[in-house]
């Protein structure tokens, strides 16, 4: 039986409405699965709320079901009709994929099924006409390029034919080179890496979507409230010259270049306090270092070397991996010098400098925060190249643990089909062309 | 030509048979015994009784891709890998650490054995005769076979032909500036032939090969290169060979050594007075001759080996060496390689040219498209290797005779086998150079694998009558203590902690103790013997050899699992047609270039398309949508 195959239909997202197509024999059932409702009249648009595995709503929508064969595959076909925000198409994507025997389209997929059950004169799909128009190899690489995790995907192909070209050499003609697997597992590793880095990216842009969070840090009195006014624009936190004002954490919302940052005040940090909701306070700051994605260690000349020290010791020890910490100098404007421990510190994190109690004092706190939420969010494109990018990196992982080079070739080829090749056979006689360019072979 | 000779043909037919194979080559020998086997009166022409089964270049049999050819040939009852295994002097599989898909089962072979067994094997299959002589014409009438003339004008007549003249279509043999015709040294080329089928419409191409020099045993000193041992654990060719022949104590090792500067230099210099390489026949990328290795890679060592022509033979095949230089050049070259300072040769090497017939004039069959009942089969097509013609010829004999017959014929997907591969992209695409098969190749490369070629082919070719009731009777025995054993581990299944009290070998492993696996998944993941499955399973026999292939079954199970939607697609790719007067330019939004690609190679399926070199996936869409437009629907309906 053939598989259940899906794909946004409709262009970029964000837009008003993301439309999805779902073609094969599991149309129904995967309408029926989403909807959690039995009854769909064919060529009835209806609404109904979609829920994932766990009954979670995604998004109300609106679907409709066309039995085959008078569609444009041929076969049954779902449409679903959705908010067009990159996260509810995600989303919806993410589980249409969970479902077993469901996956993703390949490229020009939803055509070449027409075409096998005689519907091709239908024109088709969005983004293949224009393919199929472009006429430079340029534009063909940069149609090509909208279609699939772009120029660096159509890079990554190139070396995947080349490992798979050396791992046919190792298999067709062994005794004539020196090869060893381990050589092509090498490179394997370090295309992995690259694809880990672009997954990473794409977490880059799964964050925009949910938001960052930034986190106040450092010890009483050291002006983090003031900071988060000044950030605000906006006087949420009470400031007084108390230390210990802010007994709990405070949330604020604020837009940085586009992304929406939850950003936390904590109560201060003090080692050793009699007050039991001043350690209460002081022991939720701590637990919000854990999720920050920004923390803002705010120090002042009045700390004590003791004092900075051990704040930086909880930013270390709490902050998650990812996260990016900005040291900041704060009360600049008393002209004292601050502890020594700093100066370690410094190299490794930003370091701005403020005086939070004047108006612009924090622009350059701002732009750095700017630059950062830049770095840990950068544009990404493209609806599924996170998932296509990590079931390649499944396959090159699985591929670097094998002693067989047949299963390892194999694992190499869905590598290379995930991040698009048209034909399911593979690119035969390109990585012939290959092996006879770069070695001496044969008997 | 025709009308002239049918009026002879009602006066002179002397013999009626079902099939005449031309030719007594590795094709030749497997198309005669094949189409005996399965019933047919066969007669086996050949210009020389005593060359049939003659290998005409290297001592050895196998290598990766060919020696799963040689087991499929073996699985639909062919002879080639029972004989090697009979003549075999030294048994070398490559590929033992990559794993079973891709094992490549090699062995050097004793000519003169190898030979005598063939002879023997051929003289006494039933219902195959073997005439000595010369074809000079094949009679058609009406597109369709009807005899051959020989040169001694005596006509047989005959239902089907396959031919299998390997290089001697106008064959003309190269040696430094000096051309002359011949299909292998000494011998006749067969020219009329190739007028023949220029007459009756074929296209032809040409292609060129070449041998090396073999040299003296007793000029060579040995001990400057480096020895390579016979395998502990001979993998024999044939599944009905229960033991080898020859003991490893007896078994002759090959030798190993390097080309160096020095014979480069030679080379280089006498480039200029070499015809082969100043022809522009493509000669085969996977078999390089010692030019072409100077010429493109001139920095590197290259690799070459010594190996016995035979148990008691007095030469020596240097493999990786063959060369067209002029014979004083060649010995020049081989002086200056360590160890072989006073070698003496005792034949030249040197290259062949010859005629081949474009293979997309062939159904899947083997049958040629313009007449019926005649088959083509082995060098003749383009291919190179022994084992690549015996594939093609145990396919065109099984075909010939059931188009004698009148029974169905026989193709081969290239999901099921490596002959499939073979043939299918041969009749689909064609070739420019010496085809040789490769794994590479092949898709379905997991599934086709040495150790299963019987499960994949034996039931096919029985349905065709190609299997001897003994090779029937041992295949079912095998496959059903395979299917019973398959069923029986999969039915027992448990935990590890408890699989660990009942198989000791399990006691050190400590990862997955609460997983429960059946008995076929920890045969493979443990690596457990005879006697550990014995206790795990209790009160069942296990038979090594086929916990063995369990094993090999089990360690590709996963991956096959994926591989079967992959199956469904190049099979369906595989049936969609591309007419023959199809106009590539004519396609809107075609590139240039992908136009060029498809018009020379004019591919004859879609999956076939998709293995051009540098077609684009979106040159493929191209491709689609115009074959299922209204217009072309029309025309081909």
């Amino acid at each position: 039986m053939s598989s259940t195959i899906f794909a946004l239909s409709s262009g970029t997202l964000p837009s008003a409405i993301a439309v999805f197509r779902v073609s094969g024999p599991q149309s129904l059932p995967v309408l029926r699965q989403l909807s959690r409702r039995k009854i769909w009249t064919p060529k009835m648009m209806e609404y109904t709320k979609l829920y994932d595995s766990e009954r979670r709503i995604i998004d109300e929508a609106m679907a409709v079901y066309f039995p085959g064969p008078k569609t444009f595959t041929g076969e049954d076909t779902a449409e679903f009709f959705l908010h067009g925000s990159q996260a509810v198409a995600t989303k919806f994507a993410t589980c249409l994929s969970e479902i077993e025997n469901v996956r993703e389209a390949k490229r020009g997929e939803f055509t070449r099924r027409a075409f096998h059950n005689g519907k091709m004169s239908i024109s088709g799909v969005r983004g293949l006409d224009r393919l199929i128009r472009s006429r430079t190899e340029k534009e063909r690489r940069a149609a090509f390029g909208k279609m699939r995790g772009g120029v660096r995907a159509v890079e990554i192909r190139k070396k995947l034919v080349q490992i798979l070209s050396k791992l046919f050499v190792i298999i067709d003609f062994g005794e004539h080179v020196e090869l060893q697997l381990e050589e092509a597992q090498r490179d394997v590793s370090e295309i992995l890496q690259e694809i880990n880095r672009m997954i990473a990216a794409w977490n880059g842009a799964e964050r925009a979507q949910r938001g960052l969070n930034i986190v106040l840090y450092g010890r009483p009195n050291s002006g983090k409230s003031s900071i988060l006014n000044q950030l605000a624009h906006d006087d949420v936190a009470i400031v007084s010259s108390i230390p210990g004002t802010t007994r709990d954490s405070l949330v604020t919302s604020l837009q940085i270049n586009g992304v929406l940052c939850r950003l936390t005040d904590t109560a201060g940090i003090r080692r050793l306090t009699d007050d039991v909701i001043e350690a209460e306070g002081m022991r939720r700051a701590q637990q919000r270092l854990e999720c920050a994605d920004i923390i803002i260690v705010v120090v002042d000349p009045e700390s004590t070397s003791d004092d900075v020290a051990a704040i930086l010791n909880d930013v270390e020890e709490l902050k998650s991996g990812e996260s990016k910490v900005i040291i900041v100098k704060n009360k600049t404007d008393l002209k004292l010098p601050y502890p020594e421990v700093l100066i370690d510190s410094m190299k490794k994190c930003h370091v701005v400098s403020t005086y939070a109690t004047s108006s612009n004092g924090c622009e350059e706190l701002r732009n750095k925060l700017g630059s950062l939420v830049e770095e840990l969010c950068p544009e990404a494109n493209f609806l599924l190249d996170a998932e296509l990018l990590r079931k390649c990196s499944d396959e090159l992982t699985c591929s670097m643990l094998c002693q067989d080079a047949a299963i390892m070739c194999s694992h190499i080829e869905t590598a290379l089909e995930s991040i698009g090749e048209l034909t399911e056979g593979i690119v035969n006689e390109n990585v012939l062309d290959g092996i006879f360019s770069k070695f001496c072979i044969g008997k | 030509m025709l009308s002239k000779s049918s009026r002879l043909l009602r006066r002179c037919f002397q013999t009626e048979v079902d099939v005449i194979v031309i030719g007594g080559g590795h094709a030749g020998c497997e198309s005669a015994a094949a189409s005996a086997r399965c019933g047919s009166k066969t007669i086996l022409v050949t210009q020389n009784k005593n060359t049939i089964g003659e290998m005409s270049c290297n001592p050895s049999f196998g290598g990766i891709g060919k020696g799963h050819l040689i087991r499929e040939v073996d699985a639909l009852d062919g002879l080639c890998a029972r004989i090697c295994d009979k003549s075999a002097i030294t048994y070398q599989a490559l590929n033992r650490a990559q794993g079973p898909a891709v094992l490549g089962l090699r062995a050097q072979i004793d000519r003169k054995l190898y030979k005598k067994h063939m002879q023997n094997e051929i003289n006494s299959t039933e219902r195959l005769e073997v005439v000595e002589g010369e074809v000079a014409e094949l009679l058609v009438k009406n597109k369709k076979v009807v005899g051959v003339k020989m040169a001694n004008d005596t006509i047989i007549s005959t239902k089907c032909v396959v031919i299998t003249t390997g290089t001697f279509l106008r064959a003309q043999i190269y040696q430094g500036m000096k051309v002359w015709p011949a299909g292998r040294i000494g011998e006749k080329s067969s020219d009329i032939l190739s007028e023949s089928f220029l007459q009756h419409g074929f296209e032809l191409g040409r292609l060129r090969t070449g041998t090396p020099p073999r040299l003296m045993k007793d000029s060579i000193d040995f001990s400057k290169f480096e020895m390579v041992k016979p395998d502990q654990k001979p993998i024999p060719f044939s599944f009905l060979t229960e033991n080898i022949w020859i003991k490893y104590e007896d078994q002759l090792p090959t030798y190993l050594g390097h080309t160096n500067e020095e014979t480069c230099r030679i080379g280089q210099e006498n480039m200029h007075e070499n015809y082969q390489v100043a022809s522009e026949t493509t000669s085969p990328r996977y078999c390089p001759s010692f030019e072409s290795k100077v010429l493109r890679f001139p920095k590197l060592q290259h690799r070459l080996f010594l190996e016995h022509e035979g148990l008691d033979s007095p030469h020596i095949y240097p493999q990786g060496m063959s060369m067209t230089f002029k014979p004083e050049v060649q010995k020049e070259i081989f002086r200056a390689i360590p160890g072989l300072e006073n070698v003496e040769i005792f034949q030249p090497g040197y290259g062949v040219q010859y005629d081949f017939v474009n293979p997309k004039q062939l159904k899947k069959t083997l049958e040629t498209q313009k007449v019926e009942g005649m088959f083509l089969a082995g060098q003749i097509n383009g291919t190179t290797g022994y084992e690549e013609a015996a594939a093609q010829g145990v396919v065109a004999g099984i075909n010939a005779s059931a188009r004698a017959q009148n029974e169905p014929a026989m193709e081969v997907s290239r999901t099921e086998a490596y002959i499939g591969v073979l043939i299918d992209d041969l009749t689909s695409l064609g070739t420019n150079e010496p085809y040789r098969m490769l794994t590479s190749r092949a898709e379905f490369r997991l599934h086709l694998r040495p150790d299963n070629a019987d499960i994949r082919l034996t039931e096919l070719g029985r349905r065709h009558n190609a299997i001897s009731d003994e090779r029937w009777s041992t295949f079912s025995k095998t496959r059903d203590a395979l299917n019973d054993l398959t069923e029986k581990t999969e039915q027992m299944k448990m935990s590890v902690v408890k699989w660990k009290r009942v198989i000791p070998k399990l006691s050190a492993t400590t990862r997955n103790e609460g997983k429960v696996l059946s008995a076929f998944e920890l045969v493979h993941r443990y690596d457990l013997g005879k006697e550990d499955l014995e206790m795990g399973l209790q009160d069942v026999k296990v038979d090594e050899k086929i916990l063995e292939r369990l094993k090999i079954e089990g360690r590709y199970r996963m991956e096959h699992e994926r591989m079967k939607a992959k199956k469904q697609e190049i099979d369906r790719e595989s049936a969609t047609e591309i007419p023959d007067n199809i106009d590539f330019s004519k396609m809107r939004g075609m590139s240039l270039e992908c136009i060029e690609k498809l018009e020379r190679a004019r591919p004859r399926n879609l999956a076939a398309a998709t293995r051009i070199s540098g077609i684009t996936p979106e040159a493929i869409v191209v491709l689609m949508r115009y074959l299922k437009s209204p217009a072309v629907v029309r025309a081909t309906v």
